[in-house]
């Protein structure tokens, strides 16, 4: 319990002056004009913090306030007008903190006491005895804050004599009145607690505001101290201005706010790491990392390295994939690149032939183990035809093959063919599509060939085929029909088109804005991470015209693994929950896209996932806008996925 | 290991300090102080996931006081976190734990004038995969480093009025981050040297960087019961081992190096049982970082990517209830409001192709929270904040930039 004790009067408390070298308290801290002197008749000097305090000090606070630390880190605060005067510790048979307040008003702040110390306030009239709590001390009178401790909380009022006068509790005020009756406990007035908080408080050291969920890094200044110096202060958030540890309480603040700025710069690094598509996340909870390097591998090939890292499931761990792409001639070195990238923006432009063209595209694609898939498509260099009724070039020929490929883990597949086509004729890009998964070899099913268009079918142009093979592609069990396409393979003039690398509006006449085709970005290649896992399990045939079955079909086939590698069911096709056809103003182009819907057995859960196909192969809207869609009843025939 | 002897110098320096100056003193002492701040929480994105998790700090400072004034100060500091599950539209991380500890000696040169030195040193472990372990975390991170305060404890009147300088100094590395270059690079020298030569042993470690920072803050009695206060920190971070691309996408010889400004200024009134505060900043971050996506067909070089600069406001106002008044049981409503910009990087669309606008990002949030001190040490809290985002950036394969997130917590603050 804890016992303050004010007594009536001076007498009876003889004054020992043993100690009297040992400092007792010292000035924690100050402000304005506040004298210290050695008894009634010392010396005055500015009290300044640090300044100790031994047995017949008196301080005086002539204009300011001070605040007085006890051993055991009691506290005495002394407004404008009011001195006390350090007493000896021990006073008769009781040691503790002895004061002696000689005018004005204190407040004391007492640490809690063992065993049978006091904390004394002696004035002319009465004395208190605390033994932890918080009171309001005007000579005559006592207010105790209230703490909800009533039990440790209350202080004794006593008579000089050491006589009871009044147990005073916590939330209430006693004292003497003018006349000498006691004015016995009763609530305090709310206006004496709140002046206890604004002339005895000193507010805590700046530190930065709690204020909001929004902001950068803790930004804002002020507030938090601000509303503690202003009288509603932060005591459940341990900077309580009255708290005599306030100091300390502040330090631990500004060191747990100290990296403020600097957390908020990583969660910054940390968004642009997912914007990126570098460290991510895929839907089984596993890290997917990601990154891409390009350079010069000679003087007219492009090496794009692509690394991928998982951290679990069936795929964990790094795998790569690597594209070379040839050109026919040296490449400036400083804007190698902006010829690569010219590619996927050049239309065809009979008139002109080109300067850059590819001739080789090698990739390979190299699993955790390190085993390699591999293929590499050989082009030939455009030729022009002269067209003499127009007296230009109308147009050229321009064939591709590939020269020969590793398609699965450990197979060897040879594949052959060259294709040549007239290339004036602009929806006729040949295209080579691959759906690669996200380099995990758990997911490969090796070649698949479309089958070629039937001689005599009309394709998917309206344009008589004839029997040449036009088409194949090598299907990867992949998620989203990302395809890789080769466009048209060249520039027509030194400074990548006609007007340069376009950056936005047109180019040749036509929309330059698009996707790129070339699909080895981190992004795109992100975009894999994410899905696999989940979307890899379907047979799928897409009739190009299920009235007629010489259409061409599309056949996508994947499976699933589990975590140990094997094959498992499939899932099973709920169906497809929507289908449609969209045109890319932008792009000229038109987009199928598919909606599915599957259970996944892998995770357990049924789910939709989108197929997105961007052809980039019609380019010409006049042909495509109008008219059902590819595969649907009455839509054009052919590969028009 | 250079970087540990001078740490263990500047520690033996302080002790060495405190004893000299605790040899002559009559009074002095431990003082142990303690904040923790324990809640749970629920957090749930529109059309998203709702998830349940738990956060908390707990501070500890057993000061060591000495006779003459000064003091030294070790502080320990742990803050964590637990969600269920990571969230990619909001919180990233499934735990994350901060231990941070310093050791500070604090010297008042006079009534007005004091100093604080001290060795810092933080070590954070983090959780997003289901695969990492606690000891495995990508993004843990250690900090070593020291600072240096002063403080001029200037009045205005009987109010305090300080002014304080402080700079800090400190190497940050990511011991589990390193590239998957320099992570597969034996396999690539086996199977693609081109690329290893290509590569040429840079960006092992690409998120380590040395930073310092110079803070100002300064408090200003504007009125009876109106403070204001204001600061300006300024941080600049090398980086050790990355490099900016070049605009064809190579690896450039320069290394990445940030400045990040921040000016910030708040004031509050109090007025009877309200305190009515707003606080304001702004943010500048400049980077010479860019990068190269040749998968973009326009602006596939952007240089100076990771620069930005945001505005922020956020008003705010405080009630004390006028029930247990000693021991200020109180609520507070805040909004915030924040416009971020970044003039190099251009806005993506739902599939990521950039576009030609620049991405602006807007935040806005209510944050309602209240207090209520069963006793002096021991304090209820509760609070609900709805926090909205948006951005012109469409693309959020991976990174969700508009949403609606609503969160209610509840817990304990001790104080001791």
């Amino acid at each position: 319990m804890r016992t303050c004790l004010v007594l009536l009067a001076m007498a009876g408390m003889g004054s020992s002056w043993a100690a009297a070298a040992a400092p007792l308290a010292e000035v924690s801290r100050v402000s304005g004009l506040v004298r210290v002197s050695h008894g009634a008749r010392g010396a005055p000097a500015q009290a300044t913090a640090g300044m100790p305090l031994v047995e017949a000090d008196r301080v005086a606070c002539l204009g300011g306030k001070v605040e007085l630390r006890f051993t055991d880190g009691h506290l005495l605060r002394l407004v404008e007008n009011a001195s006390l005067e350090i007493m000896a510790p021990v006073q008769g048979k009781k040691k503790g903190v002895f004061t002696r307040l000689l005018a004005g008003k204190v407040r004391a702040l007492v640490a809690k006491f063992s065993g049978n110390e006091v904390f004394v306030i002696q004035s002319s009239y009465a004395v208190a005895s605390v033994k932890g709590t918080d009171l309001l001390f005007d000579g005559r009178s006592a207010t105790v804050r209230d703490e909800g401790d009533a039990m440790e909380h209350s202080v004794e009022l006593l008579s000089p004599q050491g006589r009871l006068l009044a147990l005073i509790g916590e939330g209430e005020t006693a004292g003497l009145r003018p006349d000498g009756s006691i004015d016995q406990p009763h609530p305090a007035d709310s206006a004496v607690l709140e002046e206890m908080e604004r002339q005895f408080d000193v507010a805590p050291p700046a530190g930065g505001t709690t204020s909001g969920t929004t902001g950068e890094g803790g930004q804002g200044a002020g507030t938090k101290a601000a509303e503690a110096a202003a009288g509603a202060g932060e005591s459940g958030e341990g900077e309580s201005a009255e708290d005599e540890n306030a100091d300390l309480y502040a330090e631990m603040s500004d060191f747990a706010s100290s990296d403020e700025l600097v957390n908020y710069y990583d969660w910054m690094e940390r968004t642009s790491d997912l914007q990126l598509g570098k460290v991510i996340l895929d839907r089984h909870g596993n890290r997917v990392e990601m990154e891409q390097y390009n350079y010069l591998l000679s003087t007219n090939t492009i090496e794009y390295l692509v690394l991928n890292f998982r951290d679990g499931g069936p795929s964990a761990g790094l795998t790569a994939m690597t594209t070379d792409l040839t050109f026919n001639t040296d490449l400036p070195a400083d804007r190698f690149d902006d010829v690569r990238r010219g590619l996927s923006i050049s239309f065809r432009d009979t008139s002109v032939y080109p300067v850059y063209w590819l001739t080789q595209e090698y990739r390979s694609i190299m699993n955790q183990d390190g085993e390699q898939l591999t293929e590499d498509v050989y082009l030939s260099d455009p030729v022009e035809i002269w067209s003499a009724p127009t007296r230009a070039f109308s147009g050229g020929t321009w064939s591709y093959g590939m020269g020969g490929a590793q398609v699965g883990w450990g197979q060897a597949f040879e594949y052959a063919r060259t294709i040549t086509e007239n290339w004036s004729y602009l929806p006729l890009e040949h295209y080579l599509v691959t759906e690669y998964g996200d380099l995990n070899a758990g997911w490969y099913l090796g070649a698949n060939p479309v089958p070629d268009y039937p001689a005599g079918c009309v394709n998917f142009q309206g344009i008589p085929n004839d029997a040449t093979p036009t088409a194949w592609f090598l299907n990867g069990a992949t998620t989203s029909g990302n395809m890789w396409w080769m466009p048209p393979m060249y520039l027509h003039d030194p400074d990548f088109n006609s007007t340069g690398i376009p950056e936005d509006g047109v180019v040749d006449g036509r929309p330059a804005l698009g996707n790129a085709w070339f699909g080895l970005g981190v992004r795109e290649t992100a975009a894999l991470a994410t899905d696999v896992g989940t979307f890899r399990t379907f047979e799928r045939t897409w009739y190009g015209d299920p009235a007629s079955p010489d259409t061409p079909t599309l056949t996508i086939s994947s499976f699933i693994v589990d975590d140990n590698g094997n094959e498992q069911d499939p899932g099973v096709y709920l169906g497809s929950a929507g289908s449609g056809w969209e045109w890319d103003s932008l792009l000229g182009q038109m987009n199928l896209e598919v909606e599915y819907e599957w259970f996944d057995p892998y995770v357990g859960v049924t789910w939709l996932a989108d197929l997105l196909v961007e052809p980039n192969m019609f380019r010409d809207s006049s042909v495509m806008q109008a008219g059902p869609g590819f595969g649907e009843p009455g839509g054009a025939p052919g590969l028009g996925f | 290991m250079r970087t540990y002897r001078r740490l263990t110098g500047v520690l033996l320096v302080i002790l060495t300090v405190a004893a000299e100056g605790d040899a002559g003193a009559a009074e002095k002492g431990f003082v142990p102080v303690l904040q923790a701040d324990l809640r749970g929480a629920v957090a749930a994105v529109r059309h998203g996931k709702t998830t349940g998790g738990a956060v908390g700090s707990v501070l500890v400072l057993p000061a060591y006081r000495l006779a003459s004034g000064d003091t030294i100060l070790p502080i320990y500091i742990f803050d964590g976190s637990l969600y269920d599950k990571v969230v990619e539209e909001a919180i990233f991380y499934q735990m994350k734990q901060v231990h941070a500890l310093s050791l500070g000696y604090k010297h008042r040169f006079g009534a007005a004038l004091s100093g604080k030195v001290a060795a810092e040193g933080a070590y954070a472990f983090t959780r997003e995969s289901r695969n990492e372990n606690f000891r495995k975390g990508l993004y843990n991170y250690r900090d070593v480093g020291g600072r240096a305060v002063v403080s001029l404890d200037r009045r205005d009147g009987d109010r305090p009025a300080p002014l304080s300088v402080s700079l800090r100094g400190y190497d940050r590395r990511y011991p589990n981050y390193a590239s998957l270059a320099a992570r597969g690079q034996a396999l690539l020298e086996k199977t693609n040297p081109a690329a290893v030569t290509a590569i040429a042993g840079r960006e092992k470690k690409p998120k380590d960087y040395q930073g310092a920072e110079l803070s100002l803050d300064a408090v200003q009695w504007l009125g009876e019961k109106i403070r204001a206060q204001a600061s300006y920190d300024v941080g600049a971070r090398r980086y050790r081992d990355r490099y900016p691309r070049t605009d064809q996408g190579l690896i450039s010889d320069r290394k990445r190096f940030d400045q990040m400004h921040r000016l910030s200024a708040g004031v509050a009134a109090g007025f009877g049982d309200f305190v009515i505060g707003l606080d304001a900043g702004g943010l500048l971050n400049l980077s010479n970082d860019s990068i190269y996506d040749p998968a973009q067909v326009l602006h596939a070089f952007l240089p100076h990517y990771f620069q930005f600069w945001s505005v922020s406001v956020s008003p705010s106002i405080l009630w004390a209830l006028p029930v247990a008044r000693a021991l200020k049981p109180r609520v507070r409503l805040s909004v915030g409001g924040l416009v971020r910009g970044y003039p190099y990087r251009f806005r993506q669309d739902s599939g990521g192709a950039y576009l030609d606008g620049k991405q602006r990002d807007q935040e806005m949030s209510v944050d309602l929270r209240g207090w209520y001190p069963f006793v002096k040490w021991l304090s209820a809290t509760a609070g609900m904040s709805v926090r909205v985002d948006r951005s012109n950036n469409k693309f959020e394969q991976f990174l969700k930039n508009n949403y609606e997130l609503f969160v209610v917590n509840a817990g304990v603050t001790i104080t001791y």
